[in-house]
């Protein structure tokens, strides 16, 4: 009576129990629970003998650990982990396997572990769509804050141009109303300037709309138009540091200087560049902008000749977030902005010092070629 | 007929899983399920006038709540080490796999896939980071089981070195 109860009692709990006879076969204890029969069909009486590897390719790798166990072990439970198997009408089941050894016998649990699957699936499946959504927020929120960055440079680039333009025009001989008036711009410029940053903490919906602006291929921007509207904004500010801003003089004004990219946040990179430029090459000296023809690509450098960059430092230079020790800039985004639009253009940018001292940053892009109607992103330039 | 042992590894919510599915079914969901353990599935290819099963050994992806079951990896003769093209740290995890996966079952063919290729405005993969790949001598194929894009190609390309040893 008592082996009867047992014999079903397995079956219940959708377990099959069976015996390692040799290294081949197993026989079935007990009664055979439906889910199994679905695999074994053939199998119909406690006496048979079977192979499981060829069911369940899965076991195959199992019973290798399980063997070990058995000839090793003769407490304990070696689990196999979940698994899931199609039976042959396709149907999924989730299973997990027990070795175990009683008296000598090489014994194997199969269980129909639904419950138990499901309980760990509901709970991974959790961890995981948390950590995605974790992850995705993250990626929103750099993205805002570069977005930020690009507008604090277009709005903050031209207050302090014009900012300068006043400083300059304060030197020359006015009349004591003329200076009056020079008093006020500055005064409201400078209001300007506090203004950009309340407005920036304000900016929320708009960003994103810009930052998904579409770029159209058929605009592509010209490097030297570019370049010579940057040297025209910043021209006054280098005046007033009494610093020199200069394009290259061998610069070809003819020619095809397309690239691949979007204007302003091309002219954004150029900005960016030319600033730091100009913070760091001393009184007296000059920035130089150099424009080179490739065979498939536009270089241009930045020159200063201020003391260069830390070689430590060389590394982070283009990290979110990163400033040079004691030479810190606006808030260590900009070169972090330069490489990651580079890069998505299929560019690429850098930092070199130069030989007889100062800075040299690079970045090249694509050419944009006067036939082409589409960007073309084969192999990338020189990898940073 | 030839039997292959193949797994699909990588980090999680890579498109492992959806990979073998639109492969083997033809099928794609969007939403994403999260695999616990091990899903075997098989699909018979024919290579000229060689039958080929493959016994694909979906592997749960490794995070902090499941490490990767190295024995699961016994008797692969060989892998695919799966990314998500939106996601770079993927590829980070994928070279760690690559040393893990080499070191237990030793030098077998495997395919790098960039997968989750439709999400072209989420890509995070800079062409240098898979010229470093392709540098390396891997064989790299952009994938995407949504629209099935370079899925039969990487399993061909798969089959194809795994019966040229």
């Amino acid at each position: 009576m008592m082996c009867e109860i047992m014999n079903e009692l397995f079956a219940a709990l959708n377990q099959v129990v069976l015996e390692r006879i040799d290294n081949r076969s197993f026989h079935l204890i007990g009664t055979m629970p439906d889910w199994f029969g679905q695999f074994f069909s053939e199998i119909s009486t406690a006496q048979s003998r079977f192979s499981l590897e060829k069911t369940f390719p899965f076991l195959e790798n199992f019973l290798i650990d399980a063997e070990h166990f058995w000839q090793e072990s003769d407490r304990g439970v070696l689990k196999s982990g979940f698994w899931s198997e199609p039976n042959p009408q396709g149907q999924d089941y989730q299973l997990e396997a027990l070795a175990v050894c009683l008296s000598d016998k090489k014994i194997l649990l199969i269980e129909l572990a639904e419950s138990a699957y499901q309980e760990k699936y509901a709970l991974l499946q959790t961890g995981r769509d948390n950590q995605l959504s974790y992850d995705s927020l993250v990626k929103e929120i750099q993205k805002k804050e570069i977005l930020l960055h690009c507008i604090f440079h277009d709005l903050v680039g031209q207050i302090t141009a014009v900012s300068n333009c006043l400083e300059l025009l304060g030197l020359e001989s006015l009349s004591v109303r003329g200076r009056d008036y020079i008093s006020v711009g500055r005064r409201q410029i400078n209001q300007q300037a506090e203004l950009v940053q309340e407005i920036l903490q304000a900016f929320s919906a708009e960003m994103e709309l810009l930052q998904n602006a579409i770029t159209d291929p058929t605009q592509a921007p010209d490097l030297l138009i570019c370049t010579q509207n940057v040297v025209d904004m910043f021209l006054p500010s280098f005046l007033a540091r009494k610093k020199h801003l200069q394009m290259h003089p061998e610069i070809e004004r003819i020619g095809n200087w397309k690239v691949i990219g979007e204007r302003s946040r091309l002219e954004r990179i150029l900005l960016n560049l030319v600033e730091n430029a100009l913070r760091h090459t001393p009184e007296g000296s000059t920035v130089q902008i150099n424009l080179h023809q490739e065979e498939e690509f536009i270089l241009c450098t930045v020159d200063d000749q201020g003391l260069g960059v830390p070689p430590e430092s060389v590394k982070y230079l283009f990290q979110r977030f990163f400033q040079v020790k004691g030479r810190a800039g606006k808030a260590g985004l900009g070169l972090y902005f330069c490489r990651i639009t580079v890069k998505r253009w299929g560019g690429a940018i850098g930092y070199e010092p130069l030989a007889e001292g100062g800075a040299r940053f690079w970045f090249r892009l694509r050419k944009f070629e006067l036939h082409q109607s589409e960007p073309t992103m084969k192999n990338p330039p020189y990898p940073l | 007929m030839i039997q292959k042992k193949v797994c699909m590894v990588g980090a999680f919510a890579t498109g492992k899983t959806s990979l073998v599915a639109r492969f083997v079914s033809s099928i794609y969901s969007e939403t994403y399920q999260t695999t616990v353990g091990v899903k075997i599935d098989k699909k018979l290819v024919q290579m000229g006038e060689q039958g080929l099963m493959l016994i694909l050994w979906d592997l749960h992806g490794e995070d902090d709540f499941q490490k990767l079951r190295l024995s699961y990896l016994r008797g692969s003769s060989g892998y695919f080490l799966v990314v998500d093209g939106t996601r770079r740290a993927t590829l980070d995890k994928a070279y760690i796999l690559q040393s893990k996966v080499e070191a237990e079952i030793g030098v077998v063919p495997f395919v790098l896939l960039l997968n989750k290729t439709d999400l072209q405005d989420d890509w995070e993969l800079e062409d240098s980071a898979i010229a470093e790949a392709v540098n390396k001598g891997w064989t790299v194929i952009k994938s995407s089981a949504k629209t099935g894009l370079g899925v039969e190609e990487a399993f061909l390309t798969l089959s194809r070195k795994m019966l040229e040893i």
